[in-house]
């Protein structure tokens, strides 16, 4: 019985394939770093997959056809036609990637206003152009139909999404979902600029400008590394008795290792933040030379009037901390968690320029700024 | 005599448990010293390190819980008494509540509607400056209601009332604002022992030891109020000054711990049952040491809990005597049958 559902199944598979020439693949996904999409190209559309949008999403798989304007298409249900003329953002990290592309011209209402550090988008902000949609279970509906979208890129943080997803389905309108955030990768982030690319009919500049990232952050990585000297480097504020650090293989110890540094927690397995008490940072931090992400410590003496404990670490006494609110925004918008996402290789070369200046030297920093 | 001598010689043994449960107390953290290291270290011979974590960190955080401990207690112990409702705690007069709501519009409220930098409003001197405001502009509504309201249950169910309205306030608050300064505020609600540094212990210390003299001088009143306020004032007590009184002090104790360690809940509400068990009296002229005595026990203890040895990290102390105090009240219910004994 099930071998011949199998069987049958196979022949149903092959069938479909073989009898219709013009839907076998023409160019397959070629991502290097990055494991949460494919996009695969079909003489007539575009398929765009994104596999497990969100921590323990189990097996799930969202799958989107883009079909260009103009070619004919009576088989695919739902498709999206492309290029997008009218989009909404959830995310500020959508904005980097459509600003990298060109199109923020497109954008047609954002969540989060305040936070975005775009300075094109913000103009358009600032002429009413671009309304808040508002934000996860504050999502104005109302105003979203209204805008009439042909896509919401949207990012989901647990299967709670689904609820959303379905009723902006009723609504009739398009949701992706997006999931750079979980990509442990630098690079795997910035590989995603393909994904958003397909949506605008951009394949050849999202593959250029992410050519360009890679090779420049792995000239970069090579450059430092067979340096003798690495820094060991502490990172982030604890609220209260609580200190966040990040896993030893999460972005900013990626990051960390590949600018030719120390991160105090290396040797940990995973890529998720977990939390210390202060104790054990002042054990672990006895060695250590830089300190770097002071969160909303944005001076030497914040740090000091946060908590004056924290002052005998001896990056504090030594002077050598950096926070990356360089370009932070009065609203507490931060481009480090914009750009910097489709750009890690700025981060990398701030990285290298702080714990390597023989390397980098006369550099100026982008998004990184020194304590005083 | 019996009964007294009895009683003396329980506060002694108290006191020498608090002195064990200090040391232990210290003794115990995420990162493991040895014995040996933590005296040298008490008497700064120490590594440098060492040095800073027990005399830094692990030397101010078991002083607070002592002053949290004693000072909720005592606070549980007056409101009880004056409502002469088994169930009152420090948080009736929504003290705590009012607390909150100061570090809500801080927090919350002024990062939302205007752009100021995040760091000036977290420095540590703000939030306990806006806590003690919030609790000392509820002490002040209180104050107003008891001086034209004469019925203590109506003050009480005013108190309740209070709290209700501070709290919908902050869950609008809350429903406002931005993801980083809700996990902050969560991250206050919490509460926490550890972040109280040295030079605020130089203000904690001589307000809780100011709220504490306060009550002191309220303890033949109170003895008095258990027999009911008609009686009382039969017998030449002011019950409206004795009400001011322990409500200003009430507020500064149960203020200044909210304002620097955040709200911990439970330990106000249980110790003054848990001392009555112990004492078996009802005069507060025991009581009133004997809180002070088993809350700063109490809270020593439940830091240790919080701080889980061996663990890298600390569970939030609200949650832990939460979870410790509420069997406390569980088991004392059950047992006596009905609280109102001693009332």
């Amino acid at each position: 019985m099930r071998v011949t559902s199998i069987l049958l199944l196979s022949v149903i598979l092959f069938g479909s394939c073989s009898n219709s020439t013009n839907n076998s693949l023409k160019v397959k996904s070629s991502n290097q770093y990055a494991h949460g999409f494919s996009v695969d190209e079909y003489p007539s559309y575009t398929k765009v997959s994104v596999f497990n949008p969100w921590e323990n999403a189990g097996n799930s798989r969202f799958d989107y056809y883009l079909v260009r304007k103009g070619v004919q298409n009576d088989t695919l249900k739902n498709a999206i036609t492309i290029p997008v003329k009218r989009v909404i953002c959830l995310s500020t990290t959508h904005v980097a990637f459509l600003s990298a592309l060109g199109e923020t011209d497109k954008i047609g209402g954002l969540s989060g206003t305040n936070y975005v550090s775009d300075s094109l988008v913000n103009k358009r902000i600032e002429k009413g152009e671009i309304p808040d949609v508002g934000y996860d279970q504050n999502l104005n509906y109302e105003l979203i139909v209204q805008l009439k979208p042909d896509v919401v890129f949207a990012y989901g943080v647990g299967s709670e999404i689904i609820g959303f997803l379905n009723r902006l389905k009723d609504l009739g309108i398009q949701v992706v979902l997006n999931a750079e955030y979980l990509e442990q990768s630098p690079l795997g982030k910035a590989e995603w600029i393909k994904f958003m690319a397909a949506f605008f009919d951009q394949k050849e500049k999202g593959d250029s400008l992410f050519e360009q990232v890679a090779t420049d952050y792995l000239a970069l990585k090579e450059r430092v590394a067979h340096c003798e000297k690495r820094p060991t480097v502490m990172t982030g504020l604890p609220f209260k008795d609580q200190w966040w650090v990040p896993g030893g293989k999460a972005y900013l110890a990626t990051m960390i290792n590949d600018a030719g540094a120390n991160y105090l927690w290396k040797e940990n397995p995973s890529n998720e933040s977990f939390v210390i008490s202060p104790e054990q940072m002042i054990v672990k931090a006895e060695q250590a030379d830089y300190w770097i992400n002071t969160g909303i410590a944005t001076s030497l003496d914040g740090i000091k009037t946060f908590d004056n404990r924290f002052t005998n670490f001896a990056p504090y006494v030594n002077q050598m901390v950096y926070n990356n609110d360089l370009r932070m925004r009065p609203g507490g918008g931060n481009d480090f968690w914009e750009s910097g996402v489709v750009y890690p290789n700025r981060i990398l070369k701030d990285l290298i320029t702080i714990f390597h200046p023989e390397v980098l030297s006369g550099r100026s920093l982008y998004y990184y700024r020194k304590l005083e | 005599m019996a009964e007294k001598q009895k009683h003396i010689f329980l506060l002694a043994a108290m006191s020498v448990l608090l002195a064990l449960f200090f040391f232990a107390n210290i003794l115990l953290g995420s990162v493991r010293i040895s014995p040996h290291d933590v005296f040298l270290a008490l008497r700064g011979e120490a590594s440098a390190t060492i040095n800073q974590i027990v005399v830094d960190f692990r030397l101010p955080k078991a002083i607070t819980a002592i002053l949290a401990g004693a000072a909720l207690s005592v606070c549980g112990l007056q409101m009880q008494t004056i409502f002469r409702n088994p169930l009152s705690g420090p948080d009736v007069l929504g003290i705590s509540s009012g607390a909150s709501l100061g570090v809500a519009i801080l927090v919350l409220g002024f990062s939302s509607f205007f752009s100021t930098s995040l760091f000036t409003l977290m420095g540590s001197w703000t939030i306990v400056l806006v806590a003690w405001l919030g609790a000392g502009g509820v002490l002040m509504l209180i104050l107003l209601v008891s001086t034209r309201v004469r019925d203590i249950m109506t003050i009480l169910i005013l108190g309740i009332l209070f709290s209700g309205a501070t709290s919908a306030i902050v869950t609008i608050l809350q429903y406002f604002s931005s993801e980083s300064m809700l996990k902050s505020f969560v991250v206050w609600t919490m509460g926490s022992l550890g972040s109280v540094t040295t030079t605020q212990l130089k203000v904690l210390i001589p307000s809780v030891i100011a709220g504490l003299a306060l009550t002191a001088l309220t303890i033949k009143q109170l003895d008095v109020l258990l027999l009911g306020e008609k009686y009382s004032a039969s017998m030449g007590v002011n019950v409206q000054t004795t009400r001011v009184l322990v409500f200003v002090s009430t507020s500064i104790l149960a203020g200044s711990i909210t304002a620097f360690c955040g709200p911990v809940g439970f330990i106000g509400v249980a110790v003054p049952h848990l001392t009555r068990m112990v004492f078996r009296t009802s005069s507060h002229k025991i009581l009133f040491p004997g809180s002070i005595l088993i809350g700063a026990i109490v809270m020593l203890f439940s830091d240790m809990i919080a701080q889980m040895p061996g663990a890298s990290f600390t569970l939030p102390i609200n949650a832990v005597t939460s979870i410790l105090g509420i069997p406390v009240i569980v088991w004392i219910i059950l047992k006596n049958k009905k609280l109102g004994g001693y009332f």
